[in-house]
């Protein structure tokens, strides 16, 4: 076991670098200038200021030089400083990251608690109109942009109908962490993000749970006398859900990129909103350290799928 | 070197917020369109909340470029002058008295008795020399060119001083007198307003970066307080930033106006414009501009009331008089037929919804400056366009478009900003209505960076739809001075007259500094621009603010709408 968690640790690598290289690249490489958008086209603004600015930056050198810096800062956990807030970027993004998480836990807990119940419906009512229905649900789930059902939740239960907050965390003038207020403000966001993760649980039960259904054990917990549900939920439910388990990537994979489009719909100040807006700004230290920092985050939590895996299934670590 | 910082105008939303963010404090009287509620018993407490487009990237005025970063510092770091909210003009602030002698090389602010902090601390002329000798030696402010005339500045800036010699606080802190290298008119107000902007407590900032120092390695660019405001001059006491959320602050009772009558003021910060707009219509922020766009939406809200007045700002088409795919701009004929050939109020209609105005030169209409006497008023007129491009030499080819002199097509690219209605309804109309002259236009969105990018003064763009967002005390020197054609300079349609330099110097280095003086330069100024057409000047646009009805004394204008805040109550 500790041989195969070493070997992916060491495949990790080169995916690293390869982020390391695309997001350097990609955010460079875009076209305009970081200062010329600092500076909004400001008339009064004379060249001289202009270059003392670029250079303080450090954006004067040359491109190989400054990737080389930025990596031998990022390994000693260096993010370096926003252009934009003039704060260290690791400040920025560490007391946003709390936020976000509020948003992915309960997200997440909403589309296993709606999520595994479908699923199992699904398969047990496979051909009934609940089938049918889950199913449409489903790939309508999928097909439905998230950014376009966050506007139209802003617009007609906030704005018009005026039944939920249009955004933010709390109401202006409430401070506090686990409360009702709170509560009500993450509605709207984890209603839209975990409709795609609900979407997804589904399709992958309701397969797992007929394969599993038609095993021998099932027949043999059933003749032993035992009431359906003790069944299902013991002997169907524990062994469909593994694949599930592992599936869990996939979904923080669409938690992260929604959260990007959600939290700026829902005006909630986490890491998606903070990178989105800093890529509009062309806050280079900003944006580089918000894409590392997830794609680092989505290769651990692959890396953890990947060794549960393992663990359950021996066969994996032949391979 | 201005009062307000000009910007070119970006999407319309953030524009409006630029502007209005220059917001002010009071000077005393009573305003006569004050709201109505006159009668009534202003009565006190409740909470100010105005909404913000991204976080404050700072919150003291050296390091600041950003709309929301002024709005957070303009609350608690005030300006020796200010700019009158309807007319512009300077007037005082914290200074009660501001004076430039005759010889134009020396000028003397006075303070008013008694200013303290919120903190009980004394306000002190070494305040503001603090401020100034701040941004001599920070590495992120782009402000330095406001001080460069004045005597000392270039020594303390490379550390050959610990002080700028050219300023002196006298008479125990109540008189501050700046010496000159140069006769500079615009000084006034942008020393006592514009430049650094607000003025920061030397004596707790002291503590983080020491001006008195020839050690030019340590700056205030990065101290703590830059993002936590240890005192405050201003009506409102900084109390907490909570990142993505909200800033607030609660009233400051020593407050030289009198101390607000509202408890609290929130800026809170919405991902854009339309995020505003909502939270305006459910009453989560109290006021806000908006949109023509939005104006039938919101209009139709009973809760909100309607602000409306003229900005300091216009859009334009600009022509790159040295365009290499188009030598024709350079001909002043084909300019002018450019201006015929364009409806003007037909864009104010159909994009503005009739909340602008036609212009026809530089100066904006609610200027102290303007004076439209003598101004050719350009309206479309077909026959007139063709006329003066056959003048200009030009001939009708097969497929009715023009061949000019060199027998090439008349044909050009227009670019604009994408996602900019504004700009993208001037290219819609730029492009039929010049095709109906004979002119082809090909055109091209991008976006608002791309193009400031493009037009980097050179040779490789045509014509460019943008706009001027303008500062209270005119200095258009670097808009339209024929040296100010270099790179990252903003002359970027290579105009260039003798008259209009003369001009641009007159208003600047006078000698002349009185406000009549100035005008009669700008003036000058303007008819050449009128008749030399190197932008098609098209209009201004009027600012929508609506605000909530319990809101009372609230009396927006184009030069800041927060000027009287302390005065500000809600009505139960």
């Amino acid at each position: 076991m500790g041989r195969f968690i070493l070997r992916r640790l060491v495949q990790a690598i080169p995916t690293l670098i390869g982020i390391l290289v695309l997001t350097f690249a990609l955010t460079r490489l875009s076209p305009s200038d970081p200062i010329q958008l600092m500076l909004g086209g400001q008339y009064d603004i004379t060249p001289e200021d202009r270059i003392a600015l670029r250079e303080s930056l450090g954006l004067n050198e040359p491109l190989p030089l400054q990737f080389i810096k930025w990596v031998w800062a990022i390994l000693h956990l260096d993010f370096g400083q926003s252009f934009y807030y003039h704060r260290p970027v690791m400040d920025l993004i560490l007391e946003r990251v709390p936020n976000s998480l509020q948003i992915s836990i309960a997200a997440l807990l909403v589309t296993v608690a709606i999520g595994i119940p479908l699923g199992v419906i699904a398969a047990l009512r496979r051909g009934h109109i609940e089938d049918h229905g889950i199913r449409i649900f489903s790939v309508a789930g999928h097909a439905i942009p998230q950014f376009w059902l966050g506007l139209m939740f802003v617009l007609t239960l906030s704005v018009q109908l005026r039944w939920f907050p249009i955004g933010s965390m709390n109401a202006v003038g409430v401070d506090c962490g686990l409360c009702w207020d709170r509560v009500w403000h993450l509605i709207g966001p984890v209603a839209v993000i975990s409709i795609a993760g609900i979407a997804n649980l589904p399709r992958i039960l309701r397969t797992e749970v007929l394969e599993v259904i038609s095993q021998d054990y099932v027949r043999t917990a059933r003749s032993k006398g035992l009431r359906e549900k003790a069944v299902i939920a013991g002997h169907v439910l524990r062994n469909a859900l593994i694949p599930v388990v592992t599936s869990f990537g996939t979904i923080l994979l669409v938690f992260f990129s929604g959260a990007l489009i959600i939290e700026r719909v829902f005006n909630w100040p986490g890491l998606g909103r903070l990178t989105f807006e800093a890529a509009v700004n062309k806050d280079y230290p900003l944006v580089q350290a918000g894409v590392v920092i997830s794609s680092v985050l989505l290769i651990f939590s692959y890396l953890l799928r990947d060794i549960a895996y393992a663990w359950v299934d021996p066969r994996i670590k032949a391979r | 070197m201005r009062q307000h910082r000009a910007v070119r105008l970006v999407i319309a939303g953030i524009a409006t917020i630029t502007l209005i963010a220059t917001a002010c404090t009071p000077t005393g009287q009573p305003s006569s369109t004050a709201t109505a509620a006159a009668s009534e018993q202003p009565v006190a407490g409740g909470r100010l909340v105005i909404g913000a487009t991204g976080d404050p990237k700072t919150m003291q005025p050296v390091i600041s470029g950003d709309t929301t970063s002024s709005l957070i510092w303009q609350q608690v770091y005030v300006t020796l002058t200010r700019p009158n909210y309807k007319t512009g003009q300077t007037e005082p602030n914290l200074a009660e008295k501001f004076e430039l002698s005759a010889d134009g090389l020396t000028l003397t602010f006075t303070l008013r008795d008694n200013l303290v902090w919120s903190n009980g601390d004394p306000f002190t002329g070494e305040d503001w020399k603090y401020t100034v000798e701040a941004v001599g030696r920070s590495k992120k402010t782009v402000r330095k060119s406001t001080y460069q005339d004045i005597v000392g500045w270039k020594d303390y800036v490379d550390g050959k001083t610990d002080s700028v010699a050219g300023i002196a606080v006298k008479d125990s802190g109540k008189v501050i007198e700046v010496k000159f290298t140069k006769i500079f008119c615009p000084a006034v107000a942008a020393l006592g307003g514009g430049g650094a902007g607000g003025i920061l407590p030397s004596k707790l900032f002291k503590a983080q970066w020491d001006n008195k120092t020839i050690d030019t390695s340590k700056n205030i660019d990065d101290v703590p307080y830059n993002m936590s405001p240890p005192a405050s001059m201003g009506p409102w006491v900084f109390k907490e930033f909570k990142p993505g959320v909200q800033v607030t602050f609660t009233k400051n009772e020593r407050y030289f106006r009198g101390a607000p009558l509202l408890d609290e003021f929130v800026v809170k910060v919405y991902a854009d414009a339309t995020a505003v707009k909502n939270a305006l219509m459910v009453g989560e922020v109290t006021q806000a501009n908006i949109q023509p766009s939005d104006n039938e939406e919101v209009s139709k809200n009973e809760a909100l009331k309607l602000f409306r007045y003229k900005q300091s700002s216009y859009d334009y088409i600009g022509w790159n008089l040295k365009a290499a795919k188009a030598p024709w701009l350079a001909n002043v004929q084909v300019r002018q037929a450019l201006a015929y050939g364009i409806d003007a109020p037909a864009i104010v209609n159909k994009v503005l919804l009739g909340f602008g105005s036609q212009i026809y030169a530089h100066t904006p209409p609610v200027s102290w400056a303007y004076d439209d006497t003598g101004f050719t008023k350009y309206t479309r007129d077909v026959n007139k366009a063709k006329q003066l491009l056959e003048q200009a030499g030009a001939k009708m080819g097969g497929d009715g478009v023009y061949r000019w002199t060199d027998g090439a097509p008349m044909k050009m690219r227009i670019e604009a900003a994408q996602g900019n209605n504004v700009s993208e309804t001037v290219l819609q109309f730029a492009q039929e209505q010049y095709k109906a002259i004979g002119i082809q236009i090909d055109p091209l969105l991008e976006s608002f960076n791309a193009l400031l990018d493009r037009t980097q003064p050179g040779p490789d763009y045509e014509g460019f739809i943008i706009g001027w967002s303008l500062g209270a005390d005119p200095d258009p020197y670097s808009i339209w001075h024929s040296s100010q054609s270099g790179k990252d300079q903003f002359n970027d349609v290579f105009y260039a007259n003798p008259t209009v330099d003369q001009a641009l110097v007159d208003n600047r280095n006078g000698p002349d500094c009185s406000q009549a003086a100035r005008k009669k330069a700008l003036h000058a100024m303007d008819l050449q621009l009128n008749q030399d057409v190197p932008y098609t000047f098209l209009f201004t646009r009027d600012a929508l603010r609506y605000a909530d009805k319990k809101l009372q004394g609230f009396d927006p204008n184009t030069y800041a709408y927060l000027w009287n805040v302390e005065k500000w109550w809600l009505k139960k």
